[in-house]
């Protein structure tokens, strides 16, 4: 949309507000619905529990982003000691107006929101996302998956990242000492986090927000920490920030001792930097 | 739709009345439920839980204090309660998918019915740029009010008070007649519904109202009729930028019908009376003249 000015050029004008315009350019069929692909072990317990259908689960991590996943990797899931439960397909951002670019990455992304447990404590379930949720596929990946968690007696840990230019504060960006942690919890969260509380105006939206909004509404435990970071790639000092929260219950009583932590968190940092096709 | 928070049970609504904001240009009703909430320090009583919501969370926006030692999650739809002024706000703080629009307004309609409110006030603006010569001068304030509204009580104080104007009305421009109708029954289509009577009906009734950039609030009206749900949309033209003179003004105006007390210099405004969609905005208490912009 384009109005002139008393100058005669024209200035880009944006709204909030929906818009005639806005209306006409988006599309109406956009996909909402994410897959979520239980395997043959899951499918077989699912159809065994009493629950309606559901699979026990006392604690839930749920990593989102490519830091909170790596932290889960390397201090929770380390020893390889989990199974695949599920996978989720999603589309990406960006890409959800262009069809067959979709379908291509619906194929190649399989992999890259699965859900896995301990096979030594099978009620602790993890979640990691490497992929954006688009915001309108949110609900239909929260309800699909919550569906089939007995969630009554669970505590949701939810991890997440930000980047420090969104947030919103009176000291001056360039006073801030990025990384740092701030979390937000549930009404029903007996605990205190070991971080800050997200203070106003800040906002968290996507994916952790609609899960978070998921908890509440059905009066679920659930904290979420997230760490707002000035570096747009995988940083190593981002993922260890996320330690702190190893002291804090409930989650101090499953971490696990990583000797190799370090090297695990290079070996992830190289990894995502040799692909990053950002100034090549 | 409506999920009671905490240990609350859901209540008896019939006869309270609704008040919500149309998501709109300058977020001005929701600028206003949120000056509303504040200054009468409503009670959150549920969220409204739907996936046409867009999902966005916070800290409590009307905590004081130490604000790293309190949480209390702010959702994208939440429902408060005033008890005593027999009114129910529906907070709305993010937008809705463009596809699902027309499903939020039947859960909606379908929740309203179900509480048995006596009336649907809604709150919202419309492009200033968008006005005709004669609309330039005198009150920048409009209503628009359903057949069903006219008997009520509210009607007879918008009747009796000076210088509230009803919206003049006003095809869709021909360019834009077919998008227009894209907003207001557009998705019916995707939604399958044939057509009764009463909406029939009801579109005729709305055939002549336009409020450009004032989101959903002429399709709920429609539906508010159809369903003999009387209903008023207050609104204030205004462009996009710092829209709390426009709250402010807005809420003036719902205060003479709704009757909540304070004097429209006693509206409360925080120091940090925000507004939770992406952006924010701060100003200071001292910043606004509240007394000398009431209009009329």
């Amino acid at each position: 949309m384009e109005y002139p000015t008393f100058f005669g050029e024209t200035l880009p004008v944006i709204s909030r507000a929906v818009d005639d315009d806005d209306d006409e350019l988006l599309p109406h069929d956009i996909n909402c619905d994410v897959s979520v692909r239980w395997t043959p072990i899951a499918k077989e317990e699912l159809s065994k529990t009493s629950d309606d259908n559901r699979l026990e689960c006392n604690m839930l991590f749920i990593a989102i982003d490519l830091e909170a996943s790596g932290f889960v990797e390397t201090f929770l899931l380390h020893d390889e000691m989990t199974e695949l439960l599920a996978t989720v397909s999603v589309d990406v951002e960006d890409d959800i107006s262009d069809s067959s670019r979709r379908h291509h990455l619906a194929a190649t992304t399989d992999k890259h929101c699965f859900v896995r447990r301990l096979k030594n404590k099978p009620s602790v379930l993890f979640v990691l996302s490497t992929l954006q949720v688009s915001q309108y596929q949110t609900p239909s990946w929260t309800d699909q998956l919550f569906s089939h968690l007995s969630m009554s007696n669970a505590d949701v840990v939810v991890l997440t990242t930000n980047l420090v230019s969104r947030y919103h504060s009176e000291q001056c960006q360039s006073d801030l000492l990025a990384p740092f942690l701030r979390s937000l919890n549930t009404s029903t969260f007996s605990g205190r986090p070991c971080a800050p509380y997200l203070e106003q105006p800040n906002v968290i939206s996507g994916l952790a927000a609609q899960i978070m909004t998921y908890l509440e509404i059905h009066q679920v435990s659930g904290v979420l920490y997230t760490c707002y970071k000035d570096v747009s790639f995988v940083d190593i000092k981002t993922m260890k920030l996320f330690c702190k929260i190893l002291h804090s219950p409930p989650i101090r009583d499953y971490a696990v001792k990583n000797p190799n932590a370090d090297t695990q968190l290079v070996q992830l940092a190289e990894l995502h930097r040799d692909k990053s096709t950002l100034y090549i | 739709m409506f999920t009671a928070s905490g240990k609350r049970t859901e209540k008896d609504w019939t006869g309270y009345t609704l008040i919500l904001p149309c998501i709109s240009v300058g977020n001005v009703g929701q600028l206003a439920v949120d000056l509303i909430i504040s200054t009468l320090c409503l009670d959150k009583t549920g969220h409204l839980y739907n996936d046409s919501i867009i999902p966005v969370i916070g800290n409590d926006p009307f905590a004081t204090g130490d604000l790293t030692k309190v949480c209390r999650l702010m959702t994208a739809a939440e429902v408060f309660e005033s008890a005593q002024h027999k009114l129910i706000m529906v907070q709305l703080r993010s937008s809705l998918v463009p596809s699902k629009r027309e499903q939020f307004l039947l859960k909606l309609m379908s929740w309203i019915k179900s509480c048995q409110f006596c009336q649907v006030i809604m709150l919202t603006s419309s492009f200033a740029h968008e006005r005709r010569d004669t609309q330039l001068e005198g009150t920048q304030l409009r209503y628009v009010a359903s057949s069903h509204f006219t008997k009520t009580e509210a009607a007879n104080i918008i009747r009796n008070t000076r210088n509230w104007q009803g919206l003049e009305e006003r095809g869709s421009p021909p360019a834009f007649k077919s998008s227009d109708d894209d907003h207001n029954g557009s998705d019916v289509r995707h939604v399958n519904v044939s057509e009764t009577a009463e909406e029939t009906a009801a579109k005729e009734e709305c055939s002549k109202v336009y409020i450009p950039g004032g989101g959903f609030a002429k399709s709920l009206l429609q539906k508010c009729i159809a369903n003999g749900i009387p209903a008023v949309i207050l609104l204030r033209f205004c462009s996009e930028g710092d829209n709390i003179c426009d709250a402010v003004e807005l809420v003036t105006m719902l205060n003479k019908i709704i009757g909540a007390e304070p004097k429209p210099s006693e509206w409360w405004l925080e120091d940090t009376f925000i507004l939770a969609f992406t952006v924010w905005k701060w100003f200071p208490t001292d910043a606004l003249p509240v007394t000398s912009r009431q209009p009329g």
